[in-house]
């Protein structure tokens, strides 16, 4: 049985299209997964390769939880997609900042399903009150950075849902302060409100210039941030609840009004931390990022990669439906613990560090850095 | 059953009470050294070293006796607070005192000071006109590590033998066994094992170890590189410092030794090496390097040594990991895992359904440091003359060399290594075990705790 990629995705778009409120239905999710599983099995020989070691075909696999996930690092040396790499629509890659010759490639044949799954939980998490604000955005537009997923993601949002006076704010020469800070200007004059979006090592750069020249804006009610990404070295490592509340200062937006997004190179869906979802569904959790109804998101023991209970730390892996042209399943390098309202991220794997006299890779590397700074 | 609690400390009695429940203080640390300094004082300095052998080795005979009370409770204690596993403690422990009876601390004083008397007296020295005398500190404080059980006896026999008072500083890991070992002692002669304290405090604690090294003539500790440069920096001028950081290990097999008659036997060893304390030892081997040109290929090596290691693994099962341990071994494995995928000469042999033990053999010869926890990576050699250019990225952490070889080439090894900081090369299936009187990191155990006083004629 060797289902077209069309009707899978046609499949898939049919529930992204119930939306992001739809109740959770685990059968049918469990039937989509497996036809998926069964695709990818028979189009992408790596893949086929990295299952049948593991004994999982789609004869032996009975429901989602057994499709092997791959682990993000397999992108960056495998091919994995379904299809011929020269017919792709699109080849995202990730940063590479630890190995710049080494950057993982997630390709596209159609973006259709990623663009309506972005779309459609974004609005249910970003813009749930409002169908267009203003989008002021730190980061790149796609035609600067054709290979950057988060660069389509923020274009995708502009067409999508973007008022007018919006625009980005990364240009060739980095991020452009002084035209941020007229524009925020001229919005706060007129009291518009805005959202302000992207990388959060962006936010605090810009957050460290404001509190330099002790720049405050009142931005409109109503106004809202969101940003994405952790900081990868590249801006000094803020905790969440410190930035936002360097935003609340410099900006004018309010905490609950911040939202954080969870997206991978190597995934169609995002997850999000939004206040402004919780209020609207009535729930408590703070600091839990939710899945769209099309993927699910399980913490695995780091020892045995089996489904660890809620309440238990251990490696966050997802089953993403959108992931129609790659894999279904990807085991992240974070870690993170399973609540009743979503997935509570704690950080990124580090390596492990000895307990004696003995020393690991992690630590003769930190101490190789040391000596050659 | 001869010690009084559970409790992991060892105390003068007459501080005891104070120190019962309370945070360590200071003060309390300056109450502990002026006992054991005024015990050391009015006993184990007047205490001939030879009678100091034989004391300690009484109390070591303690532990190694049939269905010792003593290797019981500390198997049983440690491996109710370590990742390790109770049967590895056991015999960790077992196999560690045994190398510290009569004949080993004997062998050690003979080693490096050739007449033990003269910490008793003033002696002629062979060479050197004049009489002359060794004394030890008045006291010296130990900071232990947690990742061997067992080691803190070294330690402390060292202290001893130079006739110093000790003040111990157990792991938090492992608080278990100095106090112990400690309690052996005094059942033996309390006398002299009143010159001996256990105090756990919270390690860093900067005011309560300047009061133990205010108290100390010379400070020994155990840990990563980061501790020892820290407890270097606050160690008072003048006070002896002696640090164990971070330290590698490898295993060579030359081509003579693979033979498939004896290739299960050196499986065994290698697998022990490797296994034993989950690797986490200085002396455990990352890394062996395997020549081709054998009649057993080094991927037939790697094969071989992965079934020593899951039956390694049946008799004393690696310990409990946290999250970020376990997950380290997964990145090693997905890595090795995908160029395999890709085709390259890589073979990844793990335990199935979870990460107790993992090999991977690659054709790549660099040396690439182990996550640890019994993760090891086998490595082809067309020589041994190879390996010299391989582990100079690594010499300051060289450490152990394993040698399966001919005692020819293994010299022509030890030769070649000598100059890279390699301290040991022994057997393999010895890698665990270094006798009491190696040269420890490369250097002496007693005489960087010695002050010689001479008699010029």
């Amino acid at each position: 049985m060797n289902e077209s990629a069309g009707d899978l995705r046609a499949s898939i778009l049919e529930m992204i299209r119930k939306g992001p409120d739809q109740a959770r239905d685990d059968a049918a999710f469990n039937a989509l997964a497996l036809r998926l599983f069964a695709y990818q099995f028979q189009a992408n020989s790596p893949y086929r390769k990295f299952c049948e070691r593991r004994g999982r075909t789609p004869g032996t696999v009975g429901s989602w939880l057994e499709i092997p996930p791959v682990p993000i690092a397999a992108f960056k040396e495998l091919t994995l997609a379904c299809g011929p790499v020269e017919q792709a629509v699109a080849c995202f890659m990730t940063s590479g900042t630890t190995n710049p010759e080494k950057r993982g490639k997630h390709y596209h044949f159609t973006l259709e399903v990623y663009d309506a799954s972005a779309a459609t939980f974004f609005k249910a998490n970003v813009l749930p009150d409002v169908d267009r604000l203003p989008l002021l955005i730190l980061g790149s537009p796609p035609d600067r950075m054709p290979n950057s997923s988060l660069s389509h993601y923020l274009g995708l949002m502009r067409r999508s849902f973007g008022g007018p006076g919006g625009d980005f704010y990364i240009g060739k020469a980095g991020l452009e302060v002084d035209r941020l800070v007229a524009d925020l200007r001229a919005i706060e004059r007129a009291g518009q409100a805005v959202c302000l979006l992207g990388a959060s090592f962006a936010f605090v750069h810009f957050l460290d210039v404001c509190a330099e020249k002790d720049l405050r804006f009142r931005l409109a009610r109503g106004s809202r941030v969101m940003d994405t990404g952790g900081f990868k070295g590249r801006s000094r490592e803020v905790p969440q609840d410190a930035l936002y509340s360097l935003v609340a200062e410099h900006l004018g937006v309010p905490a609950d009004h911040c939202v954080n997004m969870y997206g991978m190179t190597e995934l169609s869906m995002q997850c999000y931390d939004s206040p402004i979802r919780r209020r609207r569904l009535g729930r408590r959790e703070e600091h839990v990022m939710e899945a769209p109804p099309w993927a699910r998101t399980v913490i695995l023991d780091p020892d045995t990669l089996t489904v660890l209970p809620q309440g238990e730390p251990g490696i966050i892996c997802h089953y993403d439906l959108a992931n129609c042209s790659s894999v279904v399943g990807i085991l992240t390098e974070d870690l993170g613990v399973a609540t009743p309202e979503g997935t509570r991220f704690l950080g990124r794997m580090k390596g492990s560090e000895s307990r004696g006299c003995s020393v690991s890779v992690d630590e003769m590397l930190a101490a190789h850095e040391k000596g050659s700074a | 059953m001869t010690w009084r609690d559970e409790s992991p400390r060892f105390l003068p009695y007459e501080v005891e009470g104070e120190a019962a429940g309370g945070q360590v203080s200071p003060l309390l640390v300056a109450k502990v050294a002026a006992h054991i300094w005024a015990a050391r004082k009015a006993y184990l300095a007047r205490l001939p070293v030879a009678e100091i052998v034989e004391i300690l080795d009484r109390a070591v005979g303690l532990w190694l006796e049939a269905g010792s009370p003593w290797l019981e409770a500390a198997s049983r204690r440690i491996a109710a607070v370590t990742p390790y596993c109770e049967a590895m403690v056991r015999a960790g422990i077992q196999r560690l005192l045994e190398g510290c009876r009569k004949d080993a601390m004997l062998a050690l004083l003979e080693a490096e000071l050739h007449d033990p008397g003269v910490l008793d007296a003033f002696r002629p020295r062979p060479g050197a006109r004049g009489s002359h005398r060794a004394t030890g500190p008045t006291l010296t404080t130990h900071i232990f590590s947690g990742n061997v059980p067992g080691l803190p006896a070294v330690s402390l026999t060292h202290g001893l033998l130079v006739k110093s008072a000790n003040l111990g500083k157990p792991s938090s890991e492992e608080p278990v066994f100095p106090a112990l070992f400690a309690r052996s002692i005094a059942a033996v002669d309390p006398k002299l094992a009143a010159a001996v304290a256990v105090l756990p405090w919270a390690g860093g604690d900067t005011a309560v170890e300047a009061a133990a090294f205010k108290a100390s003539e010379a400070v020994i500790a155990y840990g990563s590189d980061a501790s020892i440069e820290n407890i270097r920096g606050r160690v008072p001028g003048g006070v002896r410092f002696v640090g164990h950081g971070h330290r590698v290990s490898l295993a060579v097999v030359g081509r003579e030794a693979l033979d498939p008659g004896s290739l299960r036997d050196l499986a065994e060893r290698l697998a022990y090496d490797v296994s034993l304390f989950d690797q986490q030892g200085c002396v455990s081997p990352h890394v062996i390097y395997v020549e081709r040109g054998g009649a057993v290929p080094p991927e037939g090596l790697a094969e071989g040594l992965a079934e020593a290691m899951a039956a390694f693994e049946q008799a004393m099962p690696r310990g409990r990991l946290a999250v970020e341990e376990a997950s380290a071994i997964q990145q090693a494995r997905t890595e090795a895992e995908l160029r395999e995928l890709r085709e390259e000469p890589v073979r990844l042999f793990g335990s199935p359904g979870g990460t107790a033990w993992t090999v991977i053999y690659e054709d790549d010869q660099t040396f690439v440091p182990s996550c640890l926890n019994r993760v090891v990576r086998v490595k082809p050699l067309a020589d041994i003359g190879e390996l010299p250019n391989l582990v100079r990225p690594i010499s300051r952490y060289l450490q152990t060399v394993g040698a399966a070889m001919s005692r020819e080439r293994r010299d022509r090894l030890a030769a070649l290594l000598a100059p890279l900081g390699v301290c040991r090369v022994c057997s393999v299936g010895e890698m665990p075990h270094p006798p009491l009187s190696w040269h420890h990191d490369g250097g002496f155990n007693l005489l960087p705790l010695l002050t010689w006083t001479s008699i010029e004629e």
